[in-house]
């Protein structure tokens, strides 16, 4: 008796400990990525080494929404026109909620396209907005590919990926505080969406926001029911296509990616099978020319 | 239950109440129908009852995902019996290859992919976002809230969402489109009005796909939540 209730205060103390514990990660890392200014070296490193001042405080989702939609605008105006095959649409949209069933924050209602661009690259907007390129869909051989690209890509928004690493102007914190909405002071909301834009387009997040998506996008395609190793092949494949740009200017080498999404397929992970579907993606592959 | 087990289970009570701040567990409705099950589950939502399962001493997990299955047997195709939410608490009777043999709050046993659920208790991470909502969730809530609150939407946009604030909500079928201030940009010509087109065809064809699309997308591609 004696042993099982010692068992129980210690299984209490690990409980409290675990809870304690965690909690202060969660303060450090927002704080860490907390938003005032940037470093002349740039913004990753700086954000990664916490040098950044400030607390996150997360913008309710209709003012996401708001960037996430700029930001749209800004995808089919830069990096290229919607493709005009509404079954491709449908077929993306239909992979990408099968993900997002699974995902947290089920507030969020998603929305992808295809973007016609000849540059390997997918991106999110805040508040759910993802894009996939026709030169990353054609480099994909199956739809647990397109999974994998696809949940990356939800990660970014779940975890409000965009939205801790850019600059965030007064304005924007009032906002996020509750002070007022985008639609108050437009030169702001504009300046805030070409922020946003630069950061996916051209500059790239956090390089531990990319692998903390490549991470968590891995678990979250088989949590879907797709094979896990979907993103780590897209990667790879990426990796050997000798191109530029995209996503090879805007995330971390692919060896890098691919070398750490192996370690996070060597636990559990990587004995799950799950749908890889080759023959459903060729054929919509297929209507892409 | 004998005077150490109830001492046992006091005492996890109370470590665990730390571990979840205020994280209250709210009922879902009984036969209220998940907005994101997936094909061939349970309509069934168990609620988040770590405490009790604790208390048989087993080691306690808690979900992952914002839901998961739990299946009758280790296959991945096995029959669902229960749908959980995000923190929801098992205990742990045995472990098959990727998968852990659980018990739920009902005494009924069954399977979950181990890599979807963790040992630490769920915490108040979206508190900030909860009270950023325009007071929709007060400050104690958790997302295990949250999460129940969307998945009681009604199938085919009958109920408003409740997660908005008051002046916001918006009906979840029939209103949802590009914001504001992003249209206002293209009409000061920021961006192109066919930019704008195509933004609003990119809302418009994910307001036309609705649950029972999905549903029919993974049968017709056998995809099956572990």
């Amino acid at each position: 008796m004696i042993k099982t209730t010692i068992r129980a205060l210690l299984a209490a103390s690990v409980l409290a400990l675990a809870a304690c514990t965690t909690t202060q990660i969660q303060e450090t890392v927002r704080t860490g990525y907390g938003i005032a200014g940037r470093s002349e070296q740039g913004d990753q490193a700086a954000a990664a080494a916490g040098n950044i001042v400030g607390s996150f405080t997360p913008l309710p989702l209709t003012q996401e929404e708001e960037l996430g939609g700029g930001i749209a605008l800004a995808a089919f105006d830069t990096i290229g026109p919607r493709h005009s095959d509404e079954n491709i649409q449908r077929y993306v949209n239909l992979v990408g909620r099968t993900i997002a069933r699974r995902a947290s924050r089920p507030e969020i209602e998603w929305r992808f396209a295809v973007v016609e661009s000849p540059s390997i690259n997918a991106f999110a907007g805040p508040g759910g907005y993802i894009f996939v390129t026709t030169a990353s869909l054609r480099l994909m051989e199956n739809e647990a590919e397109l999974a994998g690209v696809l949940a990356h890509e939800i990660i970014h928004v779940t975890q409000r990926h965009v939205l801790k690493t850019m600059r965030r102007s007064q304005f924007v914190d009032g906002v996020a505080k509750g002070a007022g909405t985008f639609g108050d002071n437009m030169q702001q909301y504009s300046n805030a969406v070409t922020e946003s834009e630069d950061l996916l387009l051209n500059k790239g997040l956090n390089r531990d926001f990319e692998l903390e998506a490549d991470a968590m996008g891995i678990e979250l395609a088989a949590m879907a029911g797709y094979d896990p190793r979907g993103l780590l092949e897209f990667v790879e494949r990426s990796g050997r296509a000798n191109a530029t740009g995209g996503w090879l200017q805007t995330h971390p080498s692919a060896g890098d990616r691919a070398a750490r999404m192996r370690r996070v397929l060597s636990g559990d992970l990587g004995t799950l099978s799950g749908a890889i579907n080759r023959e459903r993606f060729q054929q919509i592959k297929g209507r892409l020319d | 239950m004998n005077r150490t087990q109830q001492v046992a289970a006091l005492l996890l009570l109370s470590a665990a109440t730390t571990a979840a701040g205020a994280q209250r567990a709210v009922d879902t409705p009984s036969g209220t129908q998940s907005n994101n099950q997936p094909a061939g589950s349970s309509p069934s939502v168990q609620v988040a009852r770590p405490i009790a399962q604790a208390a048989g001493g087993g080691k306690v997990v808690y979900i992952k995902s914002a839901t998961a299955d739990i299946r009758s047997g280790a296959a991945a195709n096995s029959p669902v019996l229960a749908t959980l939410k995000k923190g929801a608490g098992l205990t742990v009777i045995g472990e098959e290859g990727a998968r852990l043999r659980v018990r739920l709050s009902n005494g009924q046993e069954g399977y979950i992919a181990k890599f979807n659920t963790t040992t630490t208790a769920p915490q108040r991470d979206e508190t900030a976002f909860a009270s950023n909502r325009g007071g929709a969730r007060g400050a104690g809530e958790s997302e295990t809230i949250a999460a129940g609150r969307a998945h009681t939407e009604q199938q085919g946009g009958g109920l408003l969402r409740d997660d908005r604030g008051a002046g916001e909500q918006r009906a979840y079928s029939s209103a949802r489109g590009l914001q504001p201030g992003a249209e206002k940009l293209a009409d000061e010509g920021k961006y192109s009005q066919l930019a704008l087109k195509q933004a609003e065809a990119m809302e418009a064809l994910a307001r036309k796909i609705d649950d029972s699309d999905i549903d029919a997308f993974m049968r017709d591609g056998a995809v099956t939540a572990p």
